[in-house]
């Protein structure tokens, strides 16, 4: 437990002053993504994209890919009938 | 998840209020997730009544307040597992101890980043993106329906799918990568490179 956290403490620190490599953020861009980063994370990875146009584009990628799966997917249109047929084995379960 | 050790005494009131209101709103949901787990609409119909069933007959462990469209997610993933898997006794395409020790390893990272590129996603059908999405294996075709079609939190899929949330993590980085190579194969063959 004492290692992992200086195993933390260091990680932080290399965010911290700007000495963690591109494959270090790709968690971070992910938390980003799917709007699980702290406040820490996005002020580390805004700074790292100012100077990464690799990370930038990666991240930009994501988030385009993210909008595209939840706005084009078709969606499956749901059986007549279906609600109803539920709300009657229901009834005559209870 | 809210399988707490609490367990309710709801009347036959609260019960048919809470399958109206709370349950049946996520009919929609189910059903496409049940069809894009099973790619068939009698199986899907199947799951989702199923789903229903068992969340009434298991009302009293819901905890109300509590996300009922996560508790009845994970009901569907687990009557998915436990009774449709079982009766077409697919074997597990995956081995996961393989694919997630890559999470980390920057190899697999860079040589599909670069490939795709934002405006070719942009460009792209819902077919293409459909095509791909329904060409992965299950495992991670469901992590980004629920993280990204369904919006749930990384905590809400861990407890859905039983597994922990590094889990989510790494099993999300790698679908989208796998879908990625989907998407650069897909463009490709039509041209967009």
């Amino acid at each position: 437990m004492v290692a992992r956290d200086i195993m933390n403490w260091m990680q932080k620190a290399k965010f911290r002053i700007g000495m963690a490599n591109c494959a270090e953020y790709m968690e971070m861009i992910q938390n980003v993504v799917d709007n699980e980063s702290s406040h820490e994370e996005e002020v580390y990875l805004r700074r790292h994209l100012k100077l990464c146009l690799k990370c930038l584009d990666h991240l930009n990628l994501d988030v385009e890919l993210k909008k595209a799966l939840r706005h084009k997917l078709q969606n499956e249109p749901v059986p007549e009938g279906l609600a109803e047929s539920i709300r009657k084995k229901i009834l005559t379960s209870a | 998840m809210e399988e707490s050790s609490t367990v309710n005494k709801y009347s036959e009131l609260e019960k048919k209020r809470l399958f109206n209101d709370e349950f049946m709103p996520h009919l929609k949901a189910l059903y496409n997730f049940g069809y894009r787990l099973t790619y068939d609409q009698d199986d899907a119909q199947d799951l989702v009544q199923d789903t229903f069933m068992k969340s009434f007959r298991f009302i009293d462990s819901f905890q109300q307040g509590t996300n009922a469209k996560a508790w009845l997610f994970r009901i569907l993933k687990n009557s998915f597992i436990n009774d449709y898997r079982k009766k077409s006794k697919q074997p597990p395409k995956v081995d996961y101890q393989e694919v997630e020790g890559y999470y980390n390893s920057e190899g697999t990272q860079k040589a599909i980043t670069t490939d795709l590129r934002v405006d070719t996603v942009k460009n792209m059908i819902g077919d293409e993106i459909t095509n791909a999405l329904n060409s992965l294996d299950v495992d991670f075709r469901t992590v980004i329906i629920l993280c990204d079609l369904e919006g749930f939190t990384y905590e809400e899929m861990a407890k859905i799918l039983d597994i922990p949330i590094g889990t989510v993590r790494s099993r999300l980085h790698r679908a989208r990568n796998l879908l990625k190579e989907k998407l650069i194969d897909y463009a490709k063959g039509m041209g967009y490179e």
